[in-house]
């Protein structure tokens, strides 16, 4: 790929990147750096970008937290009702004198802010910040003053200026006009006349900048009827717009754009409990006529101030809820607040449509101008401002010794302090020592109780089968028993036989002896008769009485 | 006629021969080729076909554009896109310029330097040190680019 494109070309390719994408592509070639950084291509970057889709729907939001005191922008898509955060950048400087810097105004992404006399130039998109030169009207050189500061882009010359109208501490005298242009990248003062009889009836909200010129809402001091004094940043020159009979209150009102638009934030606080703010546009600029009505804010003890239109209707306003002071969205159908979860310190919230912008990309880190100061105003300046520099710095001892002592003092106080807890420790260790014993002794005795408890359980489980058993048994030896009673009575029934057998055979044996006997008395007798038979004479008695006797004792013998 | 530099060159034929009305001359473009040019000439037409067709609705001529830029996209290579853009330019085509230096743009926006440098053929230039102490300075715009 090694096509020559000429400048013409890749400025074309250019001029359809975003920052991010343009910064980093500085370095990639030396050539191209030059082209990114030329104030031309800075600005025709922007005329474009302005067209482009992606940046029409974004909104760019400040808001400033305390401790540390930190200003965020966060981008914000505002394509749809969800109010999704695409970036958040922190501003890389804190003010030294106040909290946070207060805020001139914004154009085309740029941001101005200020503290005292220091001013400050602050670009989001390609996080850079310049610082400007020291203003012409300054406390030192005019005296006492009060200001009104205003910022403003003039797309006649693609210039941004940082407006201050300066207010002599003497009435009589009219105010000090200077301008800073930043492609001069100096103070001058102006020659333009303010007009008189004119007082501001808003000397600190961003002043509409708008077709190159900022507006601010004033008064007539004479018949205190509100109008818009404009100043032209080419040509310098103020100009005043009357208003229909729309205002009721001239104290308190700001100018804005909205939709493209010049238009007035009425605020009405009259009544304590009904505070609002009636927001006007001027549809046609110049044209009195155009001027209408487009809503009401109900504040509804919510709200303390009005931000910005969204697209898809609602108003971005200030609320005071009950934890903090917090961007929310405001239906005006419903007049329901919507908090949208971003915090912040009260009047110090800003929104704006955010396009992305390289300016400042030329401009060297922090630009301070020595333009014109010549060694003796040198050397002049830096005495009187070692001077204040004293002055300053003895300002801060005494308050810092006024601190002290009471620090001192508060010191006392916690050493005192102190010592009370000490005592209050010393009486409540051994109380917690003693509950941590008596719950060891707690715990230990749970436990016993829980083996015990185990134990009889053991036991009772035991008895029980024992129980059974002896059931068992005693259902056993009740068999046992009946059966001993039955082998009993059959004991005794062969006893009974035994001796039933015995005596049969006792009998059998005399039945023996009987038959044995008889038999022999058979013989006998058949002995006898035999004898009887020889003997039958006189034997016979002696026979018959021994036959008797033998007789009578067989008989008697059996 | 969306070929500017072609129609200058019609313009000054007419201008010199009132009678010629004949196309077929040759026109020479010495610096563009023949397939970039093919492109553009497919390009050329879809355009103009569908601006025929949705006369009155210009959203749906814008629709129906970029559904076909879409398409034509997946086909063209990347390196191929530098060649068209040079014919559209050299053939002052606004229409095919702008789609194709988007296309371009859309394509190296979230890429390294490196990519970049590769991409158009391009060598660091810078004296030792200076491009660093930009890298240093920007760093934040190096945050979340895509790997080569």
């Amino acid at each position: 790929m090694s096509d020559y494109l000429p400048e013409e070309v890749v400025l074309e390719i250019l001029h359809r990147l975003p920052v991010k994408s343009l910064i980093r592509f500085r370095c990639v070639s030396k050539s191209w750096n030059s082209l990114i950084t030329t104030p031309a291509f800075i600005n025709s970057h922007l005329t474009r970008s302005h067209s482009l889709l992606s940046n029409s729907n974004k909104l760019i939001v400040r808001h400033c937290l305390d401790k540390p005191y930190v200003e965020h922008y966060k981008l914000i898509d505002d394509s749809n009702d969800s109010f999704d955060q695409i970036q958040n950048i922190e501003l890389p400087l804190t003010s030294r004198r106040i909290q946070h810097f207060r805020l001139i105004g914004s154009a085309n992404g740029l941001f101005s802010l200020f503290e005292q006399e220091r001013f400050i130039l602050w670009n989001p998109s390609i996080r850079k910040f310049i610082t400007l030169p020291k203003p012409c009207i300054t406390v030192k050189a005019h005296g006492r003053l009060t200001c009104r500061p205003a910022f403003g882009f003039d797309p006649r010359t693609n210039d941004y200026k940082v407006v201050r109208i300066a207010f002599p501490s003497e009435e009589a005298k009219p105010p000090l006009i200077e301008a800073y242009s930043l492609n001069e990248d100096s103070w001058k003062l102006t020659s333009a006349s303010f007009p008189l009889g004119i007082g501001f009836s808003d000397w600190h909200r961003p002043a509409a900048s708008l077709g190159g010129a900022v507006h601010f809402a004033v008064y007539d001091k004479d018949n205190h009827s509100p109008l818009i004094l404009s100043f032209d940043l080419g040509d310098e020159v103020f100009r005043l717009m009357s208003l229909p009979n729309c205002a009721f209150s001239w104290s308190n009102i700001q100018t804005s754009v909205i939709g493209g638009s010049l238009s007035l934030l009425f605020y009405d606080d009259r009544f304590v409990a009904n505070k609002c703010c009636a927001i006007w546009v001027m549809k046609e600029y110049g044209v009195v006529d155009s001027w209408t009505k487009l809503l009401t804010v109900d504040f509804n003890k919510e709200i303390i101030g009005v931000l910005c239109l969204q697209k898809n209707g609602n108003i971005l306003v200030e609320a005071k809820l009950p934890s903090d002071w917090e961007l929310s969205s405001y239906d005006p159908k419903s007049q329901h607040v919507k908090s949208l979860g971003i915090c912040g310190r009260p009047h110090y919230f800003h929104v704006d449509n955010f396009v992305e912008n390289l300016v400042l990309l030329d401009k060297p880190n922090d630009a301070v101008s020595k333009r014109g100061a010549c060694r003796k105003r040198k050397c002049r300046l830096t005495s009187n401002k070692e001077i204040c520099q004293l002055q300053e710095a003895k300002h801060l001892l005494q308050e810092i010794l006024q601190h002290a002592s009471v620090y001192e003092l508060q010191l006392d106080i916690i050493h005192q302090q102190q010592t009370i807890i000490h005592q209050q420790e010393a009486i409540l260790l051994p109380l917690q020592e003693a509950i941590l014993h008596d719950g060891r002794a707690l715990q230990l005795q749970e436990a016993l109780l829980y083996e015990l408890e185990t134990i009889l359980q053991q036991q009772t489980e035991k008895i029980a089968t024992l129980i059974s058993q002896i059931e068992i048994m005693e259902t056993a030896e009740s068999k046992l028993v009946f059966l001993i009673q039955r082998l009993k009575g059959q004991a005794e029934v062969e006893t009974m036989l035994q001796q039933k057998t015995e005596k049969m055979t006792s009998l059998k044996s005399q039945l023996e002896k009987m038959d044995t006997i008889k038999s022999k008395l058979v013989s006998l007798i058949q002995q006898f008769k035999g004898q009887a038979g020889e003997m039958f004479s006189g034997v016979g008695d002696q026979s018959s009485t021994q036959v008797q006797q033998r007789s009578s004792s067989a008989g008697q013998e059996m | 006629m969306k070929f500017c530099a072609v129609k200058q060159y019609f313009d000054d034929e007419n201008n010199n021969n009132i009678t010629s009305g004949a196309s077929t001359t040759m026109i020479p473009l010495p610096n563009v080729e023949s397939h970039p040019l093919a492109i553009l000439i497919t390009y050329c037409k879809k355009h103009l076909k569908i601006k025929a067709n949705n006369a009155d609705n210009k959203k749906e001529t814008e629709k129906e554009m970029e559904q076909y830029e879409q398409e034509l996209l997946k086909k063209v290579m990347p390196q191929e896109l530098t060649e068209l853009i040079l014919a559209a330019n050299y053939l002052n085509f606004k229409e095919a310029l702008d789609f194709f230096c988007r296309a371009v743009a859309s394509a190296i926006q979230n890429k390294s330097i490196e990519f970049v440098r590769k991409f158009f053929g391009l060598e660091s230039d810078f004296e030792l040190g200076e491009e660093e102490k930009l890298r240093e300075e920007f760093a934040w715009s190096f945050e979340g680019v895509d790997e080569d």
